[in-house]
């Protein structure tokens, strides 16, 4: 969404409708009717806890599965509550209203925002949610927040396919009719089912008793989070010891700007500000969260028509590395040093001084390094790497730009990168960028202060808000098993609530009330979007009713607990009292968010009802910034020497696309396939071409890493670009109990967790490589890697673009006379007369090469907007994705280099249907199932298409996809290795023939389809249609406002997801819009165009590199332009 | 008048002369003897090991049919660039051994080759069942093949038409009346023979059956006047049509945007490659059945000399055409149609290329001797490899031109699955099965015209 | 066109085509008011010889070419074109080139089908109109039948007729034997 469109409201408009009628459905009440009567209970009194906890389970168990229908009621319900509540109308809304009975002013099947927040990475995201009939189905940036944008990533559009998770509570495979969700108590080494009522005293009275009590949670860095915490740290004073707790926090950030600059403060990186940006094998475009990666389409757009210019220098190709003009390969135990040596070079130019310790032993490091670097070819000269690195970098100071260089993410965040940090922070400093182009800020996080105090003995560990240190912090695990009581509150249960003695589930994100703070000075509320779908709480509510069993709560929370009623009279019973009652109320942390956001309005002068309101429909507010703590600077000591190379040392990045590994349990992040290596649905090692040569490792072969006395196996993957001496593992695989998705990641048992090798140091550990004979097929959806010509993609260099701006090199010189000039389809050659035109609207887009970093925003986003399910690893290894949209990577690099594979350019480019004015594929269909509209989309009409995939064959990008199963029916495809008896007898057995059991074992991942846009059948072809249901609804817009809509009204899902806004999509037949302008950028071409006269109606614009020319590419550019061009 | 019964003079009043005495066995007697006598004969257990095989086989085909209609195409090995891979392989393939039967049957009828009596009724047989074979491929190959009947243009609710511009629908037309044509053509020339049968059939059940198939056929003169007529206006109709249909299984692929597929030289090029593959078939068909039916009376070592000779000329045409793609592959500069030849060359896929190449084109050079032309065993095993050749010739022009199309990113693999296999193997047991069966209950050779030609050779 | 059979009548048998054919000449210059000449397979030139016309199927296959391919033509006109025009393409709704073979295709089916069915009618292959000749003369011998009339042609005369044009074998036949 747009700025222009406010569709989203608190909902306030939906109060009119009269408080406390109790409509429910027919089936709920007879069914309660019924088990009142079979309870002989038709007295009207009240009921104990412990009753009505059976009540629910036996009305879960009269009412399998949440159907379809009773769901939509409840959901439906549960956003009036929200809203209701949300508007603070009503204190204690029982109203809860189905809208089947339909509320004044609100339109069933009609879409309502919110504004919340999600948590991805451990970072947060303002979102803004997107709800049909009370269920959230599309997550989307808040458009009005400054840092954000409307931006988002990956990782922010697949959550809210997390809150549909059944193995957060659905039923449960094992046993029909059985839910796993609600409280549960470990005895015996068995799993029971408990009550709130019975886990709050038991927890009670441990938290009465214990003396020394650990809670760890995710990062809690909202106002009234922090002010829980505090609450909680006054109510159980210096018993309690709490941590928040990131496995990819930057401890050694931290301390590094503690020792340089004496503040105790995270980095943040504002890349829009800098010019020049250096980063240290470092990826914030895969693990920073969306503002950073937001600013990075700020930084490459470059300020005063120059680009930025990104410079990576890393020993394993990165996302970022991926997306740099220059990239210079280098050991990762010699980055300290080639962040010193430019230091000292820019000292040495500028007259500033180096730390003592390293301008002594600095030459002997320069000397190595010029040997160790690659030079960078600049018109046949080889310039040193570092020298050149310092030139660019002085080279924006003088012309008064920033110049920053950038040293983070979870490789970084260990001891080991304490060198490189000091170095980069003091380059910074140099630089003058410190304070400007990077500035500081309170850590959200740590990983070794809690590996720090897992070491104590502790008598009760609480864990919340998704910290699962049992999985991603090495060592914990048996620390935790010997705790006497662990209670784990987190939405799932993972690999810390396993050890757990009590399983308290919480609430995900989109359920829940909280708060967060992206960044110093900017506050976001989040608020829930739909009730709790199972039976669980937010953590918040469970710790302040395990205070208030021990007799400990603190006022504050007792005042807001006292308003809600206990226990509801047994007249009023309907489903959603009973739900409420068994005390998963909201509504103590609601009243105690808002009470904290109340005054951090009333601070502002704001304050009431109204305001509270628009804070909800806004989702932010300015706060004052908190300061770091300081710290005393330290003198810096100058970093080891590295080690003689003959030893591979492990390096672990962080997943791009599962992340942290919280969100492993989704299908649609699993099937994302890596930016860089475009593999899916499994971690690997990956292995520099010249050690894979040297092993003979060849790609899809299991390899036995061993770390010290840790031997775990992976398939390998031989990756273009890795400096050899290193094997790179990623963070985020290799869950052993995030679900059933993540389970069939997990089949084979050698599947590693990375987190917990060597010890948790992220990189430097010598590894051995022993080759295991045995094969494994990664699922991936790229097979070839090279460009053949520039009919598909281009690449450009920022140096010669300057001088033949006009691309006259780029044009074939027969399609002058071939296409004729004046743009008509058609043109000269042609054996057709009259061709159609579209007087109305003509859709079309714009694709940055540039700006594409690959991540994979769009296929995320498209699959939760057009209802594009996953189809399993092993379809992606037969070819059969179903994404609507795919990125293609690219690598190249001059042919001397080609073989070696050491040094390529990558080129991302998102790859959709072209929407062709002469689309090959309607011609093709025998069904007049592809057709173009009035509006020039080549339109796939589901229920006529009978499956020939003739089109498919014709598309010469490749982009219809097929249905070959019910993958619509499946949670993450026919998921099974090995022979097709075995997937028929699956297909037919399990998921095919009986679609009905699995919806309903799947239940309640359908409801997050979007109800706009069909479900599809197997046997029928589909692809991207530039998401008609927006411009159908555009099309509504402009009927209802009697007049055309301007530019960048709506815009598709891939476009509004994209980080870097890298795609523009808008109207071709309206001259101001910006995909007509951006048309007609010199960069401009369209893919295959040339060859095949598809006339897309998606243009790319050429990817501009902004590095050195090469000698040979200056001489072809004076070939083609003359002599003086090339001056 | 009594229903126009001829009645016998023994059953007649006495009225009449003495009939003249019996005539010894004629010739026409004999052909008939011979040709005629497997229908009545319960088959022996030779006969029944081979059909049972084949039936078997056939029933693989429907056991995979089933599979995919109850749990989807998917179980087979097609994926999203390479849409279409065995099955449309396949069926192109058994086009082809449809089109020989029609080639030998009209276009030797047009020329008057009056030696083609005596293996037209085999090769059209051949037809009959290629085609009905080939004609499932498409039907099944869709995703949805319980709405395949879309592609019939008829009125319906929603007023929606086919799309005429498809190759598909044009598909759909040579398939349709191409089966129909030689459905008809070859039952019109089984008419006579039926009659035949029917007069000679020994049980009442048979007569009744062949009296059916027959429909009063008498031999009139005026009958024959017109069916002879009939018959050479079919060879018109159905030699253009035979043409028309393969080339439009050529546009199929040559009016896309396929490198590997564009080229004009599709159509002839499948034409020829059709008589090749169909006469290798044919060669596969007619000797066995010969030995079976020891009819080397009437196909004689000639009739495979002279097919052999046409089968080197279509052999030799192949071997032209596949140079003549590489050389416009590489004259057209067009780079993706250069890159997918070369790659045809010299990719992961070149073992398939290299294979179609070296079953049809080494085999057929001993037809350049005579003796090889009139070895009927040698022919057979020369067919058996250009039937393999002919099949992967299809398998390379549409797995291999799909797998390395104009996007890179997209240049990817294909591999067969278990249910890939049963397609093609129940696709030659449906085609065997169908032989078989029809080979008890009709003449392999057509009786009435190879009586037409031998005793119309020795009476003048 | 095939007739229904005389009520009585006289046939000949022959074992070879050739005096088969000499006599059924002569049978037409003897002008008899009904004959029928019966050949177990295509004996060439008994058309001539009986003195048959060239059949009509050739002209009604032209015709049915012909009017197969205009009612494509008009067909696919009327569906792409008047009914429901779809935008296929960018390509106009009237397509000529596009639909070439299926019209080509269409004219062949309808000739074919068309000469199938005209063969049916010119030779009776009708339900109700059965006839059943002698097995004898459909298998390996050609027959010449003459209508007897009782007065001129009665079945001594033909027989002898017969006969003396080389006849190997003499049949009876019609509603007064039986």
């Amino acid at each position: 969404m747009t700025s222009d469109t406010r569709f989203w409201s608190c909902l306030d408009d939906l109060a009119g409708r009269p408080a406390g009628s109790d409509e429910f459905a027919p089936d709920v009440a007879a069914a309660i009717a019924e088990l009142r009567a079979a309870q002989g209970l038709d007295r009207e009194d009240a009921v104990d806890a412990p009753t009505l906890d059976r009540w629910r389970a036996e009305l879960q168990a009269l009412l399998p599965g949440v159907n379809r229908r009773s769901f939509l009621r409840l959901s439906g319900a549960a956003a009036v509550l929200a809203a209701i509540s949300g508007c603070g109308g009503d204190p204690h809304p029982d109203t809860l209203v189905p809208l089947a009975a339909q509320p004044e002013g609100t339109t069933l099947g009609e879409a309502l925002h919110y504004a919340t927040v999600v948590r991805c990475n451990g970072a947060p995201c303002p979102v803004v949610a997107r709800c049909y009939d009370g269920r959230p189905i599309k997550l989307d940036g808040n458009p009005d927040h400054p840092l954000i944008r409307g931006r988002s990533d990956a990782r922010v559009q697949a959550a809210v396919l997390d809150l549909y998770d059944p193995d957060r509570g659905g039923l449960d495979p094992a046993a029909p009719r059985q839910y796993r969700d609600g409280p549960r108590q470990r005895s015996g080494g068995q799993w029971q089912p408990t009550g709130w009522g019975e886990l709050d005293r038991a927890v009670g009275e441990r938290l009465r008793e214990a003396r020394r009590i650990l809670w760890i949670s995710g990062p809690l860095d909202g106002p009234a989070q922090r002010a829980f915490v505090e609450l909680l740290q006054r109510a159980l004073g210096e018993r309690l010891r709490h941590i928040a707790y990131h496995p990819w926090a930057e401890d050694s950030a931290v301390e590094a700007r503690a020792r340089v600059l004496g503040e105790r403060s995270a980095p943040r990186w504002h890349l829009e500000r800098a010019a020049v940006l250096v980063t240290f094998a470092s990826d914030p475009l895969a693990h920073g969260d969306v503002a950073l990666q937001a600013a990075y389409g700020r930084f490459r757009r470059g300020q005063r028509g120059e680009p930025g210019q990104l410079i990576a220098v890393e020993p394993v190709l990165t996302q970022t590395g991926s997306c740099a003009d220059v990239r210079v390969r280098a050991a990762m135990a010699d980055l300290a040093w080639v962040a010193w040596a430019v230091a000292g070079e820019i000292a040495a130019a500028e007259g500033a001084a180096l730390p003592p310790a390293i301008a002594a032993a600095l030459p002997e490091q320069r000397a190595r390094l010029a040997a160790a670097l690659r030079p960078v070819a600049q018109d046949g000269e080889s310039v040193p790497a570092v020298r050149y690195i310092a030139e660019r970098l002085l080279a924006a100071r003088r012309r008064g730009a920033l110049a920053l260089a950038l040293a983070s993410g979870p490789t970084h965040s260990g001891p080991e990168s304490l060198d490189l940090h000091i170095a980069v922070c003091w380059l910074n400093r140099l630089l003058g960028a410190e304070g400007r182009a990077v500035s500081g800020a309170p850590p959200r996080a740590t990983r070794d202060g809690l590996s720090a105090a897992l070491a104590e003995d502790w008598d009760l560990v609480l864990v919340s808000h998704g910290a699962n240190p049992a999985f991603d912090l090495p060592g914990a695990a048996e620390r935790l098993r010997a705790v006497p009581c662990l209670v784990s509150l987190n939405p799932t249960r993972d690999e810390t609530a396993a050890l757990a003695h009590w399983q308290a589930p919480g609430l995900h994100d989109l359920e829940s009330w909280g708060d967060a703070e992206l960044a110093p000075g900017q506050a976001e509320i989040q608020q829930p979007v739909i009730q709790p779908l199972w039976d669980t709480r937010a953590a918040e509510e469970s710790l302040a009713s395990f205070l208030s069993a021990a007799g400990l709560m603190p006022p504050e929370l007792a005042s807001e607990r006292a308003a809600v009623p206990a226990q509801p009279p047994l007249s009023v019973v309907s489903r959603k009292q009973l739900w409420q009652a068994s005390a998963r109320g909201l509504l103590p942390w609601r009243s105690f968010v808002r009470r904290v956001w109340s005054e951090l309005l009333a601070a502002q002068g704001q304050g009431g009802e109204a305001a509270w309101r628009a804070l909800l429909q806004r989702g932010f507010l300015a706060v004052p910034p908190r300061a770091a703590p300081p710290a005393l600077p330290h003198a810096i000591a100058a970093p080891p020497a590295p080690a003689s190379a003959s030893a591979l040392t492990l390096v672990c990045s962080g997943s791009r696309t599962v992340g942290d590994g919280s969100q492993l349990n989704n299908p649609w992040l699993q099937e994302l396939p890596d930016p860089v290596s475009k593999v899916c649905w499994d971690g690997w090692a990956a292995l520099s071409p010249a050690d894979a040569a040297r092993l003979g490792v060849a790609d899809d072969e299991v390899i036995e890493l061993a770390v010290g006395e840790a031997r775990v196996r992976l398939p390998a993957l031989v990756q273009d670009g890795q400096h050899p001496g290193c094997v790179e593992v990623f963070l985020g695989w290799g869950r052993s109990a995030a679900g059933l998705v993540a389970d069939i990641t997990a089949a084979d048992g050698w599947r590693a967790n990375a987190y917990l090798l060597a010890g948790g140091q992220r990189w430097g550990a010598a590894v051995t490589v022993q080759r295991t004979g045995l094969r494994y097929e990664l699922a991936r959806t790229q097979h070839h890697h090279r460009l053949a010509g520039e009919r598909v993609a281009r690449d450009d260099v920022w140096e010669l673009h300057q001088r033949d701006p006009g691309q006259q090199r780029r044009q074939p010189a027969h399609h002058a006379w071939e296409r004729g000039t004046d743009g008509r389809p058609g043109g000269r050659l042609s054996i057709w007369g009259r061709h159609h035109t579209y007087p109305g609207h003509r859709w079309g887009m714009v694709i940055d090469l540039d700006l594409c970093t690959g991540c994979g925003a769009c296929i995320v986003a498209c699959s939760a907007e057009n209802n594009v399910p996953a189809v399993g690893r092993d379809e992606v290894r037969r070819n059969r994705e179903l994404h609507w949209i795919r990125i293609d990577r690219y690598y190249s690099a001059p042919a001397a280099e080609a073989a070696a594979r050491l040094d390529v350019a990558v080129l991302h480019q998102p790859m959709l249907c072209q929407q062709c004015d002469h689309a090959p594929c309607e011609a093709v269909c025998p069904a007049n199932a592809t057709m173009k509209s009035e509006e020039g989309i080549n339109i796939q009409v589901y229920n006529r298409c009978i499956g020939t995939r003739y089109c498919a064959n014709n598309c010469p990008y490749k982009v219809r996809r097929f249905n070959w199963y019910q993958y619509s029916a499946m949670r993450a495809g026919p998921q099974r290795a090995g022979e097709p008896a075995q997937r028929i007898a699956r297909n037919l057995l399990g998921e095919g023939s009986a679609i009905a059991a699995a919806e309903r074992a799947h239940a309640p991942l359908h409801f997050v389809l979007n109800p706009e846009v069909t479900v599809r059948h197997r046997g029928v072809m589909e692809k991207c249609n530039f998401c008609l249901q927006r411009q159908r609804a555009w099309r509504r817009e402009e009927v209802r406002r009697h007049q055309r809509l301007p530019d960048g009204f709506l815009t598709t899902a891939c476009a509004q997801a994209c980080p870097t806004e890298a795609i523009v999509w808008g109207d071709l037949n309206d001259p101001e819009a910006r995909v007509s302008a951006l048309g007609e950028d010199p960069r401009a071409y369209r893919a295959l165009d040339a060859e095949s006269n598809t006339r897309p109606k998606i243009a790319y614009l050429a990817k501009l590199r902004h590095r050195p020319a090469s000698a040979e590419e200056l001489a072809a550019l004076r070939a083609a332009l003359g002599p003086e061009a090339a001056r | 008048m009594s229903g126009g019964e001829l009645v016998l003079p023994a059953s007649a009043a006495g009225a009449a002369p003495a009939p003249a005495a019996p005539a010894p066995p004629t010739e026409a007697a004999r052909i008939t003897e011979d040709l005629c006598a497997p229908a009545f004969r319960f088959p022996g257990p030779a006969w029944w090991a081979a059909f049972l095989a084949a039936a078997g086989l056939a029933g693989l085909l429907v056991l995979a049919v089933a599979v995919y209609v109850i749990a989807g195409y998917g179980v087979f090995g097609v994926n999203n660039v390479v849409n279409w891979g065995n099955d449309i392989a396949t069926y192109i393939y058994w086009i082809a051994v449809a089109v020989a039967g029609t080639i030998v049957s009209s276009v030797l009828l047009l020329f008057r080759q009056g030696w083609r009596t005596g293996i037209n009724r085999a090769t059209e047989a051949m037809t009959i069942f290629a085609i009905n074979i080939a004609g499932l491929f498409p039907l099944i190959h869709t995703g949805r093949p319980w709405v395949d009947y879309w592609l019939i243009p008829l009125p319906n609710d929603l007023a929606l038409w086919p799309q005429f511009k498809s190759p598909i629908m044009w598909d759909v037309f040579a398939i349709t009346g191409y089966a129909v044509c030689s459905i008809l053509f070859f039952y019109l020339g089984l008419i006579p023979d039926f009659a035949t049968l029917r007069d000679r059939a020994p049980r009442a059940w048979q007569r009744r059956l062949y009296g059916f198939l027959a429909m009063g056929w008498s031999g009139s003169s005026a009958d024959w006047n017109h069916y002879e007529r009939a018959y050479r206006q079919f060879a018109w109709l159905a030699t253009p049509l035979v043409i028309a249909m393969h080339s439009t299984i050529a546009t199929l692929l040559a009016v896309s945007h396929v490198p590997g597929w564009h080229a004009t030289i599709f159509p002839p090029y499948f034409v020829a490659g059709a008589v090749f593959g169909g006469l290798a078939m044919a060669f596969v068909v007619l000797v066995p059945l010969r030995a079976a039916y020891r009819l080397h009376r009437y196909i004689t070592d000639d009739h495979l000399e002279r097919l052999a000779k046409i089968f080197l000329a279509v052999g030799l045409a192949v071997a032209y055409v596949y140079g003549m793609e590489f050389f416009a592959a590489w004259w057209s500069e067009a780079p993706a149609e250069r890159e997918q030849f070369w790659w045809r060359l010299t990719g992961e896929g070149a073992w398939s290329f290299w294979l179609m190449l070296a079953c049809n084109l080494l085999p057929i050079q001993l037809l350049w001797w005579r003796r090889w032309r009139r070895h009927g065993a040698a022919l057979v095993v020369i067919g058996i490899f250009v039937n393999i050749g002919m099949w992967f010739e299809r398998y390379n022009i549409l797995v291999l031109s799909l797998r390395h199309g104009q996007m890179p990113s997209e240049w990817t693999t294909y591999a067969f699955t278990a249910f890939d296999w049963l397609l093609l193997a129940g696709s030659f047991g449906l085609f065997f099965a169908q032989i078989l069966l029809f080979a008890r209950i009709a003449p392999m050779v057509s009786v009435a015209e190879v009586k037409a030609e031998l005793l119309g050779r020795s009476h003048g | 066109m095939a007739e229904p059979l005389p009520p009585r009548w006289v046939a000949g048998l022959w074992s070879a085509p050739g005096p088969f054919l000499t006599a059924v000449a002569a049978a037409r210059d003897a002008r008899f008011p009904r004959l029928v000449a019966y050949a177990p397979w295509p004996v060439h030139g008994l058309e001539a010889a009986a003195g048959h016309p060239p059949s009509w199927i050739g002209r009604a296959a032209l015709l049915a070419v012909v009017a197969g391919g205009l009612g494509c033509s008009a067909f696919f006109y009327h569906s792409s074109v008047l009914e429901w025009p779809i935008n296929v393409s960018g390509k106009p709704y009237f397509a000529p080139q596009f639909w070439l073979v299926p019209i080509l295709e269409a004219a062949l089916l309808t000739g074919a089908v068309v000469t199938f069915l005209s063969c049916g009618h010119a030779c009776r292959f009708l339900p109700g109109q059965r006839r059943h000749p002698d097995p004898r003369v459909t298998d390996d011998q050609c027959a010449l039948l003459i209508a007897v009339d009782g007065e001129r042609y009665t079945e001594e005369s033909l027989s002898r007729w017969l006969q003396d044009h080389g006849a190997e074998r003499l049949v009876y036949g019609g509603g007064s034997h039986g």
